[in-house]
């Protein structure tokens, strides 16, 4: 199996992934005997790839989710998915995500452990927002796994199914903070033209400006 | 000497302790017990082992044994008186002796009734007897006569093949010159007058050509005739022929005639060693020069005369005799001498050329096999009956199940001619299945690859191309290639080729890519945020702004944002200076 660890160069090839948090409220009716009193919400950290008929265990070993100190058992390691942990707090911190993929030359996916950030969320980004009524908090994230010059191994696990179909329409139009769609991409780059459109006017504004000044200080000398 | 005295000039140190007992134990585990002491040699043989337990128990059988036979009667041996050539009248009577196990009175008993032991070995071969003189001269002419009327006919042969190729210039010389005469003909007006002139040339030329014919018979053979003379004129009219041809032609040269004194010599000879042409050769000393081949045709060519001359002569002897070539021996020799003399260079090439060959054999194998393949798969059942009756359900059913029988039986038959390949052992490797996205059909139905598949399927070529065994069934790469995808299927793979950008291997999140755009340095990107800000792009407050939907488009669409802002601030920049200079220069006029 030597071969399939092979690197093939000049290729990337990625998977879009979703990670974050969804948190919600304690009520009184939610909260066990265990939960410590002062823990105001409960929330679920995840990870998972955006297409849910996309299998990544043949990559992925397991996940590990690295929880504030203050926890028990702060890493809490997760082997199957769904990649997710739910807990109760109070505060917000910083959740290490990290990816670890099946080692061993013989497997020939050899790539190195992977951390993802998330600052965990428990209120609503903006207080202006309409927050839903239940107080429910989505902090979803989009992002891309890049395999960068990936192993045959890998190339082959990743191209057994097409990862990267966005859907075109929310599963549920309240669902609007917790999934990503094609329109979003497209929506995002039409906004990114209109920036670099500014951009290159305001270079184009600059330019003649600059053009004006030249002369005056070539009339200036003279 | 004992053990420990060996022990002791190796320096070998023994447990003390351990070697009482030891020699406790070996004292009373010997066999022959204290009273039984070994002496001379086999004593001191035994000291060596020393401590040891002896591996074998050392019998004292030997001498025993020895005491025992001694005891025995001695065989009687008898010097015995014997005749080599017994029954060989004509050798002179000597009498040998030798000894001879048995006593005298039994041996003298028997010797009666057996031959000598050794005589079976003395075997004659069975040579025919040299005639006398007179014949001999005679079958000496007769021989001759022969052989010159062989030399004539090949001569003859020859001469023709000659004559032949001589016409057939002439023709062709002759056909051109018409043409160039008709060529001219063309030019001019009167054609008749020309075709007249035809005419006679053509009646002309065939006697004339006979002619010529004649005269370069005549002269071809008096060359052959001075040829058969003397050696030096053939030598010179050879000169460019082969040195094999040359050397055969030389020898082809009347040698020196055989008197009968020198055939009585070769006879005897060849009685004497047995036809070991080697040993013949070697001791054939006559003022004459011989060779080999000399020597086997002369003795040849006089036993097949005898033979045929004799009454009950074997048909059988006398054709293998006469089978006998000397010029095909001489060129035989030539070329097994050439075949030593070859340098290693010339081995080395033809080993080369010789494995070529081969592999040129194994590939049209190769393809016969293909063809056939296809050509199997291309045989279609054949239509015999009406197809009306295939119109109903029924039909169809019955054809579809006839043709899944047929399919089967084709395939059944392919894996039993494989079978059988494998089974009788033939060496011939069966040719592996042909990649798809090498074979030659694939390329034809290509109609469009990506840049993506066209880097990979030239670098699936390159791997095989390194290393063909790798299997290739499972090839993803190639199972992709398969797919023929679109650019935009491409995409939903998520697979991008980056042409000669310098990746580093590994994973990463799209959101942390490293864009050029980016690798600058934190100031930089701190005025392009604020750049960002006075034109109303939403940066989300911090300097790290990304899209909110890192995917490879919007990133790369991202990078050219903001190097068009860097863009922007390097004109500012400029700008700013510009501004300041001229700020400089009024300052200093309104000064002035």
């Amino acid at each position: 199996m030597s071969s399939s660890a092979k690197r093939i160069k000049f290729i990337s090839i990625s998977v879009p992934v979703l990670y974050g948090n969804d948190a919600i409220r304690l009520t009184p009716e939610k909260r066990k005997a265990t939960t410590p009193t002062d823990h105001t919400h409960e929330w679920t950290v995840f990870f998972r790839p955006v297409l849910n008929n996309i299998d990544l265990t043949p990559l992925i070993k397991k996940v590990t989710f690295k929880l504030h100190e203050t926890y028990e058992n702060p890493v809490r390691s997760i082997e199957k998915p769904p990649y997710q942990v739910t807990e109760t707090g109070w505060g917000e911190f910083e959740i290490i995500i990290k990816i670890h993929f099946h080692s061993g030359a013989e497997l020939g996916i050899n790539e190195k452990n992977f951390q993802i950030f998330h600052g965990l969320r428990l209120h609503p980004f903006n207080p202006q927002h309409p927050t839903k009524e239940s107080g429910e908090v989505h902090s979803v994230l989009y992002d891309e796994l890049v395999f960068q010059e990936p192993t045959e191994r890998v190339f082959e696990i990743l191209t057994r199914k097409p990862s990267n179909l966005l859907p075109y329409k929310l599963s549920n139009p309240d669902k609007r903070d917790q999934e990503y769609i094609r329109t979003d991409e497209i929506d995002e780059l039409a906004r990114l033209d209109v920036y670099i459109n500014k951009v290159s006017e305001e270079i184009e504004n600059q330019r003649n400006q600059y053009k004006d000044l030249e002369q005056e200080k070539l009339a200036l000398l003279q | 000497m004992s053990a420990n005295d060996i022990l002791d000039v190796l320096n070998v140190q023994r447990d003390e302790s351990k070697q009482p007992v030891k020699k406790k134990q070996k004292t009373s585990n010997d066999p022959y017990g204290s009273g039984q002491r070994q002496s001379g040699m086999a004593r001191e043989l035994y000291n060596l082992l020393g401590p040891n337990t002896p591996p074998v128990n050392l019998p004292l059988a030997g001498t025993a044994a020895s005491k025992a036979s001694l005891k025995l009667k001695a065989s009687p041996w008898t010097k015995m008186p014997f005749k080599p050539n017994k029954h060989n009248t004509d050798s002179k009577d000597v009498t040998f002796s030798h000894w001879v196990k048995g006593s005298r009175e039994l041996l003298e008993q028997e010797e009666a009734k057996k031959p000598y032991f050794f005589e079976k070995y003395n075997v004659k071969i069975d040579i025919p007897e040299l005639v006398d003189e007179e014949t001999y001269e005679k079958f000496m002419e007769e021989i001759k006569e022969r052989e010159k009327r062989i030399r004539e006919e090949r001569r003859q042969r020859e001469k023709e093949k000659r004559e032949q190729e001589a016409r057939d210039r002439e023709r062709r010389e002759k056909e051109q010159k018409e043409q160039k005469e008709a060529a001219n003909i063309g030019d001019k007006s009167d054609s008749k007058s020309s075709e007249d002139e035809m005419k006679v040339k053509s009646e002309d030329s065939p006697i004339k050509d006979k002619k010529e014919d004649k005269e370069k018979a005549e002269s071809i053979h008096a060359n052959d005739k001075e040829s058969y003379n003397t050696i030096s004129v053939d030598d010179s009219s050879s000169k460019d022929a082969k040195d094999s041809q040359e050397s055969i032609e030389a020898a082809e040269v009347e040698p020196e005639d055989w008197s009968y004194e020198e055939t009585q010599y070769l006879f005897e000879l060849c009685g004497d060693f047995e036809l070991k042409w080697p040993v013949i050769y070697d001791r054939f000393s006559y003022p004459t020069h011989r060779s080999v081949e000399d020597l086997k045709e002369q003795f040849y060519r006089i036993c097949i005369k005898i033979l045929e001359n004799q009454s009950t002569s074997n048909p059988a002897l006398i054709e293998s005799l006469s089978a006998y070539s000397k010029p095909r021996e001489l060129e035989r020799k030539q070329y097994l001498e050439n075949l030593l003399r070859r340098t290693p260079a010339e081995i080395a090439e033809e080993e080369s050329l010789v494995i070529e060959a081969r592999r040129f054999e194994l590939a049209a194998k190769k393809m016969l096999i293909e063809r056939s393949h296809l050509l199997t798969l291309l045989d279609s059942p054949q239509t015999t009956q009406q197809v009306q009756q295939f119109q109903s359900s029924q039909g169809l059913t019955n054809l579809y199940n006839n043709l899944m029988i047929i399919d089967k039986n084709q395939k059944k038959r392919q894996l039993q001619q494989q079978q059988k390949q494998v089974t009788t052992g033939n060496q011939e490797p069966v040719p592996p299945p042909i990649p798809i996205a090498a074979s030659s059909s694939f390329k034809k139905d290509r109609s469009f690859q990506t840049h993506l598949q066209q880097y990979l399927s030239g670098l699936l070529k390159q791997s095989q191309n390194l290393n063909p065994n790798v299997k290739r069934e499972s090839n993803a790469i190639q199972q992709l290639l398969m797919k023929r995808l679109t650019q935009k299927e491409e995409e939903a793979y998520g697979l991008f080729f980056h042409g000669t950008e310098k990746l580093n291997p590994g994973v990463i999140l799209r959101s942390t890519q490293k864009l050029p755009g980016l690798q600058q340095k934190q100031s930089v990107l701190k005025s392009v945020n604020a750049v960002l800000q006075e034109l109303d792009i939403p940066t989300a407050g911090g300097t790290s702004w990304k899209p909110v939907m890192p995917t490879r488009k919007t990133m790369t669409k991202y990078d050219e944002l903001i190097r068009s802002v860097v863009a922007l601030l390097e004109l500012k920049k400029g700008k700013d200076k510009l501004e300041a200079e001229i700020r400089l220069i009024k300052s200093q006029r309104g000064l002035q």
